[in-house]
């Protein structure tokens, strides 16, 4: 006796019900009476919302909210730089461009890499920690902790920026004798270039908006004066830190937009 | 035998290339003298820009001897020493679009300089005495810090010849130099690319397709078809009959 083949369930649709049967059974189990801890949610979102259309706009705010952007850009430019030089010196080892030799090359490529998927698979926050509890809690701790991550996803991301260049203009210049050192020079960082001055610019933001939830660990700045005017609940002065953060980020990206024409 | 061979600047012996195991070039055995002019014909697919890539050095066959100058081509893997000697101009150009015109002639002389020369060349156009000498022989002054890729596909193959010529090879093999632009600059291409050899007494070895060209610009024509020499003439002896079986 043999099933006919076309009388058997499909597979998906019997996957899907015991899904579904499993899905409404939790919903037995479920605490219904405490989803929301909060009760005022609902009062607190009215006062947000009322911050937000009566912004904080007096001189003394104003100049308090640009003192604090200024110093975030600085944070954030003194770790986006650091974090430049390393993924870049990262990014030309771990392409694997600078050896001739394919057993150096592989070598460079296997060990350099997952050393990068070491150190930026640990989130900015953890190593802020890492490294408060070690340097103490600086704005150089601050600095660092944003600088060590975004190096190794800048390193990665330029590698592979540097390795997607076109292989017929590289082994032109190999036939006219360059060394893996001159194809890198003249070859894949000219052909790359404006890829890796935008993702540059791309992290410089990412980087901006990471120093402003650094403040835990002695960053002044965007994010403290927000801690502050939240630890009072004056959503007025948070929308218009907020606006001055959007404005900072704004600036960064005409300013890599404006940069990348030029390349 | 090895002093006949010696006169020789390309002496190929039984050479076979295989991609898995499917023969691209089956058994070539060809020697070209300095300061020949060969044609390389055959349809599309039979090998041609392989047998290219095996001559460059870029590649190196499965069986047989590629020889350069004497010297297998083992020997030099693609070194300084082989940019000396071979110098290689592509249907595509294959230049670094992002770089001006002066620093891609000027990438012609890396096989001469050391590192920290090519950083300095890059940053001020260093000799570029050199360089706007091959760029008026190539009718391109005036455009050294012109990008690249503004330039026309004429223009930029212009720019791989005085690359090429920066660069001074004893041999200059050329795959499907003319292919990709119109017939007035193909023939402008041709005649400049002709009229260097020429002065300067190199070896040119072009891959083409044109019937014209041949006979007006080459003294010899190999005829590849299916991976292996069809016919090794002088260019006398080349007819549109002979040239049409080949492609057939």
């Amino acid at each position: 006796m043999r099933l006919n083949k076309t009388h058997m369930p499909d597979p998906r649709i019997v996957t899907t019900f015991i899904l579904v049967v499993v899905f409404l059974g939790s919903l037995l189990f479920s605490d219904w009476g405490n989803l929301v801890s909060h009760g005022g949610g609902g009062a607190m979102i009215r006062l947000m919302g009322k911050g937000l259309i009566s912004l904080e706009l007096s001189y003394d705010f104003i100049l308090l909210a640009l003192e604090a952007s200024l110093i975030t850009l600085a944070y954030a430019v003194c770790a986006i730089s650091v974090a430049v030089l390393f993924g870049f010196i990262g990014g030309l080892i771990a392409s694997g461009g600078l050896f001739s030799s394919i057993v150096t090359k592989l070598s460079a490529i296997v060990f350099f890499r997952a050393l990068l998927a070491v150190v930026r698979s640990i989130h900015e926050l953890i190593w802020a920690w890492l490294i408060a509890l070690a340097l103490g809690f600086t704005p150089m701790s601050g600095i660092l902790a944003l600088a060590i991550p975004y190096s190794a996803i800048l390193a990665r991301v330029y590698a592979d920026f540097l390795n997607d260049v076109p292989e017929p203009s590289l082994q032109a210049l190999r036939t006219a004798g360059a060394t893996p050192l001159q194809v890198m020079l003249y070859g894949r960082i000219p052909a790359a270039a404006k890829e890796m001055v935008s993702y540059g610019f791309y992290r410089f933001e990412c980087c901006i908006r990471s120093a402003s939830v650094l403040s835990f660990i002695g960053l002044q700045g965007l994010g403290y004066q927000i801690g502050v005017s939240l630890d009072d609940l004056l959503f007025a002065e948070v929308w218009t830190l907020l606006l001055f953060l959007v404005g900072l980020i704004i600036l960064v990206d005409y300013w890599g937009s404006t940069l990348r024409r030029f390349l | 035998m090895n002093n006949v061979q010696d006169a020789y600047i390309y002496s190929l012996t039984g050479v076979s290339k295989f991609a898995e195991k499917i023969p691209i070039i089956q058994d070539i055995t060809l020697c070209i003298k300095p300061e020949e002019k060969v044609a390389i014909l055959g349809p599309s697919g039979v090998g041609k820009t392989t047998l290219i890539r095996l001559m460059s050095g870029e590649i190196h066959p499965d069986s047989g001897t590629v020889k350069l100058n004497g010297q297998n081509s083992f020997h030099f893997s693609q070194g300084r020493e082989l940019a000396r000697i071979v110098g290689v101009i592509n249907q595509q150009f294959n230049l670094v679009d992002e770089l001006s015109v002066m620093n891609n002639v000027l990438a012609g002389n890396l096989g001469r300089w050391n590192f920290f020369e090519s950083i300095f060349s890059l940053i001020s156009s260093r000799n570029s005495e050199i360089a706007q000498n091959a760029l008026s022989m190539v009718d391109l002054s005036g455009r050294d810090r012109t990008k690249v890729s503004k330039l026309s596909g004429g223009e930029q193959q212009r720019v791989a010849i005085a690359r090429l010529i920066v660069q001074d090879p004893a041999v200059i093999l050329a795959d499907e130099p003319v292919s990709s632009l119109d017939p007035a600059r193909a023939e402008e291409i041709m005649k400049l690319l002709l009229k260097y050899v020429k002065t300067r007494s190199k070896t040119l070895v072009a891959v083409l397709h044109s019937f014209e060209f041949t006979k007006k610009y080459f003294d010899r024509v190999i005829g590849i078809r299916e991976g292996a020499v069809y016919f090794d003439i002088s260019t006398n002896s080349l007819t549109q009959n002979v040239f049409e079986d080949l492609y057939i």
